[in-house]
């Protein structure tokens, strides 16, 4: 990491009753990053954020916050955190006025700010429309904004967001997204996690998974998929009438060759082979088998793989 | 400052969802009623004045209604994870136990002052004399103050503990009842003792040690 270390946990540990939720986690942000954090259900990602931002008080090592003990210095810290849990209702007689005033008085923001901040933070989130009705008849979604909007109301220097894309629609998926990112690009810490791997692998610098409340990998996205070796694959389409695809096999870098059609054919590298060599190969053979080739591509693993086979212990 | 913050807000809260409504205009309403319906049914109450009926009746709704209210919207926030985005921001846990038990009492009170006002002017408009009742309306009125206090600190511990509306209200409920007694306790014994001095006393220490253990419980909560 270039930039410096905005959030630090040391060996964090948290029991309930005789359930172990984090065991020995260890992990670092840096300013100004986004830190994905992935996980099947039940790994301990919300007890992780939970303790990040004050709600759990009570566990094991320390978590620092710009090099202070979040134990000792919870209100100052609060001061420039945001937080957007993955449940939190609302009273039944609130609008969304009074969630953004009652909860940006409470962050120390002035009457003078609020002012100014509402209609930006509702601008932002698309919630101007809804601004007098009462949250409890929005739509799920709509909520979700809710939530959304009073998480960057005081413009936090740490956003912690708690699977933030969770009831959204496809397109307001897309305005979550891009929000994350521009909150990203002025400077803003996120830690953010989900359940919908593509979105964490397009925002995140960096992407922690978590399973039985361990830290299995922490690392960029390519980092991750070259860290678990799974294999390449490489997609051929014949031209029509073209001769026969050569025998390709292990001494080729080819683990298995897979027919989709009569013209189309997948190779799976081996995981340890070279893509770049494999592929010089590949080319090779075709061009001294005489094949007419329409389409030669490589294609890499999503993260979605990597991360399936890897909390299915399959690496 | 988040105290005073969180109080306002809860008033707001109140004022919104129409409770405030029910208790002041619900009691002097109920009792108006009762003082019209009930010598029906005891003729030796048609003696009464309205400003009298007004200090029973409210003694006997004000501490359980104040209980049940409380302790239900203690246990409904908590299961709605409405208090997480409170306790995120730089706000002491004890102010958000302490605005709710403020807010609470300080509607109770208001509607027990609204009641008793409107009943001492219907009186007056009427002619009935309530003045010679004056002490037995003092007394009933501190003793209801009291049972409510302890009523509503009681609640907060509950609010605490319960796991549902439903058995918050029930406990609340025969709580508050069962507190109503307490400053009654010397009249059972003696029917001519004054209940005053007990009343204010198990008011202060009751409420005092329910709302300390209420808020050492919240602190230690984890959310």
């Amino acid at each position: 990491m270039s930039k410096h270390t905005l959030v630090r946990f040391d060996a964090v540990s948290k029991k309930y009753a005789d359930v172990v939720a984090l065991d020995n986690v260890s992990f670092e942000i840096g300013a100004g990053e986004v830190f994905g954090y992935i996980g099947p259900n039940g790994a301990g990602k919300t007890t992780t954020m939970k303790i990040l931002v004050g709600l759990i008080p009570n566990f094991g090592g320390s978590v620092l916050v710009d090099g202070r003990d979040i134990k000792s210095t919870k209100n100052g810290l609060h001061r420039v955190l945001g937080y957007l849990p993955q449940e939190a209702g609302f009273q039944e007689w609130r609008t969304v006025d009074h969630v953004l005033t009652t909860l940006g008085r409470l962050s120390g923001l002035s009457h003078q700010k609020l002012k100014e901040r509402i209609p930006q933070v509702l601008e932002l989130t698309r919630l101007t429309d809804v601004r007098y009705k009462r949250v409890v008849h929005l739509s799920g979604g709509m909520i979700q904004k809710v939530r959304l909007a009073q998480a960057i109301l005081n413009e936090p220097g740490l956003l912690v967001l708690d699977e933030p894309m969770s009831g959204l629609d496809p397109e307001a998926r897309h305005q979550v997204r891009v929000m994350i990112k521009e909150t990203a690009n002025n400077g803003t810490t996120v830690f953010l996690s989900s359940h919908i791997l593509s979105d964490v692998q397009d925002i995140a610098d960096r992407i922690g998974i978590l399973s039985h409340g361990h830290m299995l990998k922490v690392g960029t996205p390519d980092d991750l998929q070259s860290h678990f070796q799974v294999g390449n694959v490489v997609e051929i389409v014949l031209s029509k009438g073209s001769r026969t695809l050569p025998n390709f096999g292990n001494d080729d870098g080819i683990e298995k060759v897979e027919e989709m059609t009569s013209s189309r054919t997948l190779l799976h590298m081996n995981p340890d082979a070279d893509a770049d060599t494999t592929m010089a190969l590949i080319l090779r053979k075709l061009v001294q088998s005489g094949c007419q080739v329409r389409n030669l591509n490589l294609v890499r693993p999503s993260l979605e793989e990597v991360y399936l086979r890897f909390v299915g212990g399959e690496l | 400052m988040t105290l005073g913050l969180l109080f306002a807000d809860e008033m707001k809260g109140f004022y919104k969802s129409y409770v405030m409504v029910a208790l002041w205009v619900g009691l002097p309403a109920l009792t108006i009623a009762l003082h019209v319906l009930q010598p029906l049914i005891e003729p030796a109450m048609r003696n009464w004045s309205l400003s009298f009926v007004v200090s029973v009746t409210i003694a006997g709704i004000g501490a359980p209604l104040a209980s049940v209210s409380l302790s239900a919207s203690i246990v409904s926030e908590r299961n709605q994870k409405v208090y997480d985005l409170f306790l995120i921001r730089p706000v002491r846990r004890s102010s958000l136990i302490l605005a709710k038990f403020a807010a609470t009492y300080t509607c109770l009170v208001a509607a027990t002052v609204i009641s008793l006002a409107s009943g001492m002017l219907i009186d007056s408009w009427l002619g009935v004399p309530f003045g010679s009742q004056w002490n037995e309306i003092a007394t009933s009125v501190i003793v209801t103050l009291s049972a409510m206090a302890m009523a509503c600190s009681t609640a907060l511990l509950i609010g605490m503990f319960a796991s549902s509306v439903a058995l918050a209200a029930i406990v609340a409920f025969w709580g508050g009842e069962m507190l109503m007694l307490i400053p009654m306790l010397p009249n059972y014994f003696d029917p001519s003792a004054d209940p005053v001095p007990l009343a204010i006393l198990s008011g202060l220490v009751i409420t005092i040690l329910c709302i300390v253990f209420a808020v050492y419980i919240f602190n230690r909560r984890q959310f």
